[in-house]
């Protein structure tokens, strides 16, 4: 069995509608229309122990809405989730020790008080025993540099530091499971880099399966081997990154680059399009799947004189653009 | 764990010195300038409604002292609508205990347990004052209706945060309804007409913050209506405090239900 499953989850919200007007929003007082907005609308995956899987979808695809559920923080309409056996949402207590979670844009720290005080403060909380307590403080001193600013309050801290601190924070109990919601959001490249070099230490050496949601496709490409698209409450992908850049990115950009400007004007291609022109380069982009390099490059070659040819692979950020905004096209 | 939370609690505080002592300084005119009041109102009439100033002041300083208690530990039920809001509630639901007990014990009131020391002091010169022969059913029935008074004042706090789930709003609540309750607990409920009586007895039993165990202390007992009321209100603290918790969590019930 794997470490987690769930199986066609649906998730219901109740909102009120809210009408314009002045006499609208009187009235909104003593009665207002129902609306259910069905957030998460049947989502099946599992997730094997020590995988890292990247959660990624646009704004309001119910990401957020899976993880509170996968953390026990929410019922589902229905459907059913298992997590090493356990109902998250059911046995909320027992789950919580063996999860850690990290909000990327709300603080678990103390906020006026130093670092090193709601490390204590979650020792307690966790009945962390002090070996244990000392060997986690010791690596992620060693890995996230908390000592350079252990003794600061959380409040003068940088983002970057602080989000150090809450991540080591949420492993202090040695869980089984991260849940990592944004973990770079709003953070520097050097920042992000140390992050990410963090998860994959731990998740190497301890083996926690991490999932993570994020909207920077570097922290995907960096960390995850599988990843899950939702949109629209649905599962649209869920795989390898391979085949997720196969699936999806099946444009390839060829640039190539002429010896004489004017050259470019003469060409005339059967498939894919000149999308941008620079001089005596220019990018053209073509479908995999309709025309490969090797027949594309003789064809451009007989026409005209090449001094340079590259090709673009997609990156995972231009694909992953390109999905969303295809949906929203539809 | 709880220890270490109130370590934390007071080192925080030592990081906001100014707030706090003006906070316990508020709270200390605020005594002052009750104590003025009533003792303009006496001076206009000797009694009131068989209460002297001296058994009104008695009545204050218990509802007073059990309002202090209560704080301390349930203060931040009343700002627990902004936790919502912010969505840094959802933290309490991921710690391996209760939520209740983890959202409780995730503050403590410092400026008000400084109070307490005040609220003690007037309560023994209130008695002093009134000069009281305790017997020994007085003295176990004075700390049973401090501990009734106190679950009292503690479960209508715990209501108000219960209906944050609900209406994500609801600090408002204490100002329209607990705050003014409470200020007319501050006073012999007997002088209030009937229908007050009844509402401040069995629906929102704010006569048991003082009114009623105070009579017990300053035998006046035979006053009430119901003399039996004076000696319930450590049950119906319980009662009531219960009431309250499972409404919170109702509430919370079905803020796993939507999230928001």
């Amino acid at each position: 069995m794997a470490l987690i499953e769930i199986n066609d989850i649906h998730k219901e919200y109740v909102t009120y509608k809210q009408e314009k007007g002045f006499l609208n929003t009187f009235k909104g007082f003593f009665y207002r229309e129902k609306q259910i907005k069905e957030a998460v609308k049947g989502i099946s995956f599992q997730i094997e122990k020590g995988e890292m899987v990247g959660y990624i979808g646009p704004n309001g695809a119910g990401k957020s809405t899976t993880l509170k559920i996968l953390s026990g923080i929410l019922t589902p309409t229905s459907g059913e989730a298992h997590i090493a056996g356990i109902v998250p949402y059911q046995n909320r207590k027992q789950h919580a020790k063996k999860i850690g979670v990290v909000f990327g844009q709300r603080t678990q720290l103390w906020w006026d008080l130093p670092v090193i005080e709601s490390f204590e403060l979650m020792r307690y909380v966790y009945r962390i025993d002090e070996k244990t307590y000392r060997e986690n403080m010791e690596i992620f001193t060693d890995l996230l540099e908390l000592d350079q600013f252990s003794s600061r309050p959380v409040r003068q801290l940088s983002l970057g530091q602080r989000m150090r601190a809450d991540i080591a924070l949420s492993l202090l109990h040695n869980p089984d499971i991260l849940f990592l919601d944004e973990p770079t959001i709003g953070l520097d490249v050097v920042a992000k880099q140390k992050i990410r070099e963090f998860i994959k230490q731990i998740n190497l050496k301890r083996q926690v399966t991490v999932i993570l949601t994020t909207h920077d496709m570097g922290d995907i490409e960096s960390l995850c081997n599988r990843v899950i698209l939702i949109d629209d409450g649905l599962v649209q992908f869920d795989g390898e990154i391979e085949k997720f850049r196969h699936t999806y990115g099946k444009e390839r950009c060829l640039v190539v680059e002429t010896k004489e400007p004017e050259d470019i004007d003469r060409l005339v291609l059967d498939h894919g399009q000149i999308t941008k022109r620079e001089g005596n380069r220019i990018w053209i982009h073509f479908d995999r799947d309709q025309v490969s390099p090797t027949q594309l490059i003789p064809h451009i070659t007989s026409q005209i004189e090449v001094v340079d040819l590259t090709i673009e692979e997609p990156s995972i950020e231009g694909i992953v653009s390109r999905v969303y905004q295809d949906k929203t096209k539809n | 764990m709880y220890i270490k939370l109130l370590q934390l609690q007071l080192k925080t505080l030592l990081e906001y010195r100014f707030a706090f002592f003006s906070q316990v300084l508020g709270i200390f005119i605020g005594y002052i300038s009750t104590v003025i009041v009533y003792w303009l109102m006496f001076l206009r009439f000797d009694e009131l409604n068989g209460w002297t100033f001296k058994e009104t002041m008695y009545v204050y300083a218990f509802a007073a002292l059990t309002i202090n208690i209560a704080a301390i530990f349930f203060n931040h039920f009343k700002t627990m609508d902004q936790e919502i809001i912010n969505g840094t509630f959802d933290k309490y639901l991921i710690r391996p205990h209760n939520v209740f007990f983890s959202y409780l014990i995730s503050k403590f009131d410092v400026a008000e347990f400084a109070n307490l020391f005040l609220s003690i002091a007037v309560l023994i010169y209130v008695i002093d004052v009134n000069h009281i022969h305790f017997t020994a059913v007085k003295i176990v029935f004075l700390f049973l209706g401090i501990i009734g008074a106190v679950l009292v004042n503690a479960g209508s706090l715990v209501l108000i945060g219960a209906v944050s789930f609900w209406t994500l709003k609801s600090e408002s609540l204490y100002d329209t309804i607990l705050w003014p309750a409470q200020f007319l607990s501050y006073l012999p409920m007997g002088i209030f007409p009937k229908i007050i009586q009844v509402l401040f007895t069995f629906v929102l039993p704010f006569a048991f913050i003082s009114y009623y165990p105070s009579t017990i202390t300053l035998d006046k007992v035979n006053i009430l209506s119901a003399p039996g009321l004076a000696y319930s209100s450590i049950g119906i603290g319980i009662i009531f405090f219960l009431i309250s918790l499972s409404v919170w969590n109702s509430g919370l019930k079905k803020y796993n239900g939507t999230g928001s």
